[in-house]
């Protein structure tokens, strides 16, 4: 029995242009993207699109929390980020309304400083504050905070309006979803093919989008795709009365907080539950939350009245050097990949959005070269 | 679409004795024991807070302290889910509204 009635039934015999593996934000903008440039593009889930570390995600669109070399992906992707709602014609709960990025610890200030400067070079509109600065501006952070950064340019969207929202005109534009269709094959060479549970699809391309799946499905073309797995938790308080205006992060990325619309504050910052893609767990480990929440209050004191109303705990594909994977699998002129950014949400807008240039026309609007897919090719495992 | 009414199990009772209770500025009654999300029902009222977005009633839901939509806050002692706090006598109960105060 499954959720979806459609979803027992064999497939109908079809080609497609584009074959996408994984409905997340990667494989969903990549279909937008193929489908805008007229292509015929069919998106392949396991489980129901959206619902790994798209939708599991605390919604966070930081600037300041990113690697260097990922800054000015960050910029182009918040291009796509600031125009969405109105492309999808729905409420995505986006807002930009900054975000603080703390050090309590002067060798936290030192790294603070350090990578601000960085980011500052890169054209990220950010800036060091004095204590009392900070005191005057949020007075909800303690006092116990040694220093801060502040940039405009940080924001959130909410996962759970964006995903259905994005289904939604990824549909229109002519796009199939197959959800609940595993993969079990593909068939590379001359007769390009994906084998699903529910049958066989000829695609002439195929994009592999499953983030932490990612690694899997290139080994059954032969490649190897390094990702390990981060399985974060987060965790929701009850509604409060707004108080948090922005978005705060951590030096050492250690936090990520912020209050949403409905008054609820979301807590968290890569702390780890208990899972492995084999055994396809992913709960809470109540040791390590503990951590996450203290933490949370020597950020924000205020936060001990609240009640924890709920917490979770979902997937995220890492490569080695934290940059994602994009472009084509090495040995490969036809299977392509794009996964696994740090910082997934944010990016994934951008990712996918040039893996569907890159399919269609052979190029993409944005250097891509520090992604390639076949970067750790030779690399002993 | 109708919704049902609180109806009580024939010969269900916790307790004789009784107490009394504010609830968003009116006395109600309880049992001694009662959950307050079932004294609050059995007086008619279904509405246990509202939400931030859109000003939506929200009440009763899934009545064993996991989904917290019955969340109510009690003077002195802050937000507590109502399906799974005993009401007591004199207890002043409002709409939960998030304070970071108790």
């Amino acid at each position: 029995m499954s959720a979806y009635p459609d979803s027992e039934r064999r497939l109908p015999s079809r080609a497609y242009d584009v074959a996408v593996i994984g409905g997340g934000i990667f494989g969903l903008f990549c279909a937008l993207t193929l489908a805008d440039a007229g292509k015929s593009v069919v998106v392949i889930d396991r489980g129901p699109v959206w619902s790994e570390a798209s939708a599991v995600n605390a919604g966070s669109l930081g600037v300041q929390n990113k690697l260097p070399a990922l800054v000015p992906y960050t910029l182009w992707s918040w291009e796509i980020w600031e125009t969405l709602a109105e492309r999808l014609g729905a409420d995505i709960g986006l807002r930009r309304d900054g975000g603080y990025k703390i050090a309590m610890t002067e060798a936290e200030a030192e790294r603070l400083d350090a990578v601000s400067m960085q980011q500052k070079a890169l054209g990220l509109d950010v800036r060091r504050l004095t204590q009392a600065d900070l005191r005057r501006t949020a007075p909800w952070i303690s006092s116990d905070c040694v220093a801060a950064t502040y940039s405009p340019q940080d924001g959130y969207a909410n996962p759970t309006l964006v995903g259905p929202a994005l289904r939604r005109a990824v549909e229109r534009s002519g796009v199939e979803i197959l959800d609940d269709t595993a993969v079990e094959e593909i068939r590379s060479g001359d007769r390009l093919g994906v084998v699903t549970r529910r049958g066989e699809i000829q695609a002439s391309k195929i994009a592999i989008t499953s983030g932490a799946w990612s690694g899997r499905l290139a080994a059954m073309v032969g490649v190897r795709l390094p990702i390990s797995l981060d399985v974060n938790m987060v965790s929701v308080t009850e509604s409060a009365r707004p108080t948090i205006e922005n978005i705060v992060t951590h030096a050492r990325g250690i936090l990520t907080l912020k209050q949403v619309a409905n008054g609820s504050c979301l807590i968290g910052g890569g702390w780890q539950g208990i899972g492995t893609l084999e055994n396809q767990r992913k709960e809470v480990s109540y040791d390590q939350l503990v951590h996450n929440l203290r933490l949370a209050l020597r950020v924000i004191p205020g936060l001990e009245r609240l009640n924890v109303v709920r917490s979770w705990a979902g997937y995220e594909g890492v490569t080695p050097d934290s940059l994602p994977y994009l472009g084509l699998l090495p040995g490969h002129r036809n299977i392509y990949c794009a996964a696994c950014a740090r910082g997934g949400f944010t990016l994934g807008p951008l990712m996918g959005q040039l893996l569907g240039e890159l399919i269609s026309h052979g190029e993409t609007s944005k250097p891509i070269d520090i992604f390639n897919p076949g970067r750790f090719a030779h690399v002993a495992a | 679409m109708s919704q049902p009414s609180v109806r009580l199990i024939e010969g269900v009772r916790p307790s004789d004795e009784t107490v009394s209770f504010m609830f968003e500025g009116e006395k109600l009654t309880g049992w001694k024991g009662e959950a307050i999300a079932s004294a609050v029902m059995r007086a008619g009222l279904r509405t246990l807070r509202r939400t931030r977005i859109g000003d939506e009633p929200r009440g009763y839901y899934c009545g064993m302290g996991l989904c917290w939509e019955c969340a109510v806050h009690v003077e002195g002692q802050g937000v507590v889910r109502s399906c799974s706090e005993p009401v007591r006598e004199g207890l002043v109960i409002s709409f939960a509204d998030g304070r970071w105060d108790k």
